[in-house]
């Protein structure tokens, strides 16, 4: 049951449509009207989606993505401009250093490898925020790196299922 | 498809200098939009972009109330008219009533020489949704920049004050709820008159009164209205009500926590004050920043005879 891309034969590039189509559906599910406490453990849709493109297609998904896409969080959560785009940035260099590695994996070990991706995630954007506003986030707001890395076990399942079905 | 086919050698700038980039963008723009708010134009341009995501993501909650107000039956409707009608009479008699008062609080201040009127001109407008923001507590509102909104405004419902526009788009504005961490409203204790400020926790609409030393009176249940110090915020409009009165470590002052009257989040009508301009703010500062140099002029003369 378990969806490893490395047991799959040599796969075509996804197609360009599908990416665009992902990343929409992770932004709208970020501006969908989240209150109180789900808004706090809220997954990070826009991060996992990229992270996916990001290890599948490198090539795509690159470094610009992930800083416009970092901006585009900024905006739809009204925080200082460049926020996310930086820590978005700094998961992209990390990301690129371990891509090769983390496709070896499995999705529920890939989980492992990206949950302190998650957290340093949350980290830098905590620290930002503390240094420029002198704000701190209720703790309970780590706990959505957990269900993001959760929500990465189901993420193959949503898109690739689609694509080859699409495909044949 | 054929653009995007393996290439044997990298192109472009290596991954460190271009990683590096971005990262000092970022930083970048975090220095001046934090500093320097410059960074406006940006912003507008991206939620402009990101304007129709919005539109789908509110669908949803838009539909729900679309199709409550469809099947809202004859009786509900009749019953609510009926209360409406009872509340706007209620509201006739007390704003009579409210203008007989005024006429004699002008007469006092104008036989005293204060300056106590504000603007009452107010813009009707309507929440759209909540931000999207772990760190702080804001709402969307219909109407920006176009409308002629500004910055400061206070914004009320008609349950009270809910806070103040901190960022203006040309269709829509922010507004930062008093219980956002980084709010400060002067307020007082309609019961005692006790005055202090708020200071926002951040989380479930609710907020503190600072430095309320331990030998006040202070009560679960007390309402605090603004006080009108300060000049942003027009004095007795209800903020909230105290929830908890306790005493931390032996501590000087009371941990005083308060809910916000308002729970309403999206689709409920709301009412811009115009924010007192700067003239006016210092035409009432003033008379109290000549006194004390009256008072030393009399002390010279005095210490010369």
């Amino acid at each position: 049951m378990i969806i490893s891309s490395t047991h799959t034969s040599i796969k075509k590039p996804a197609p360009m449509s599908r990416i665009i189509l992902t990343l929409v559906v992770a932004v709208i599910l970020t501006l969908l009207p989240w209150s109180g406490y789900a808004l706090l453990i809220e997954p990070n849709w826009i991060l996992i989606v990229l992270l996916y493109w990001g290890i599948h297609e490198p090539r795509v998904v690159n470094g610009s993505a992930f800083f416009i896409f970092g901006l585009f969080s900024d905006v739809a959560q009204s925080s200082v401009l460049g926020v996310h785009a930086f820590s978005f940035s700094v998961i992209f260099w990390l990301l690129s250093t371990y891509r090769q590695r983390i496709l070896t994996f499995y999705a529920a070990n890939q989980a492992l490898h990206l949950l302190p991706a998650f957290l340093l995630n949350q980290t830098i954007i905590a620290l930002i925020i503390y240094i420029t506003s002198a704000t701190l986030p209720h703790w309970l707001w780590f706990v959505q790196s957990f269900l993001s890395a959760i929500c990465w076990l189901i993420t193959p399942y949503l898109v690739e299922i689609k694509l080859t079905s699409k495909s044949s | 498809m054929s653009t995007r086919t393996p290439q044997l050698f990298t192109r472009g700038a290596p991954l460190w200098f271009r990683q590096s980039l971005y990262l000092l963008l970022a930083l970048f723009a975090i220095i001046v939009d934090n500093h320097f708010h410059q960074l406006n134009a940006l912003r507008n341009l991206v939620y402009l972009t990101l304007q129709p995501f919005q539109t789908v993501a509110n669908l949803p909650s838009s539909l729900m109330s679309h199709t409550a107000g469809l099947f809202s039956n004859q009786l509900e409707l009749a019953a609510e008219n009926k209360r409406l009608k009872l509340e706007l009479l209620k509201a006739n008699i007390s704003i009579q009533d409210k203008e007989l008062l005024s006429k004699k609080n002008a007469e006092l201040e104008a036989l005293i020489g204060i300056k106590g009127h504000y603007n009452t001109a107010m813009q009707i407008s309507q929440t759209l949704y909540a931000v999207h923001n772990p760190f702080h507590e804001k709402l969307m509102i219909d109407g920006g920049s176009s409308q002629h909104y500004q910055v400061g405004s206070p914004v009320v419902t008609s349950a009270g004050l809910i806070g103040q526009i901190t960022q203006l788009f040309p269709h829509s504005s922010e507004v930062t709820l008093v219980s956002d961490k980084n709010l400060s409203v002067p307020v007082e204790n309609l019961r005692t008159g006790y005055r202090s400020f708020t200071e926002g926790e951040g989380v479930n609409d609710l907020f503190d009164v600072m430095y309320v030393p331990i030998t006040s009176d202070f009560k679960v249940g007390d309402e605090m209205v603004s006080s009108g110090l300060g000049g942003l915020y027009p004095a007795g409009i209800p903020v909230g009500q105290v929830i908890s009165v306790t005493r931390e470590n032996n501590s000087a002052y009371f941990k005083i926590q308060c809910k916000t009257n308002h729970v309403m989040r999206t689709g409920h009508y709301l009412a811009i004050l115009s924010p007192i301009n700067d003239g006016e703010l210092a035409e009432k500062i003033k008379p109290l920043q000549e006194e004390p140099s009256s008072l030393d002029k009399k002390k010279v003369t005095k210490k010369k005879k």
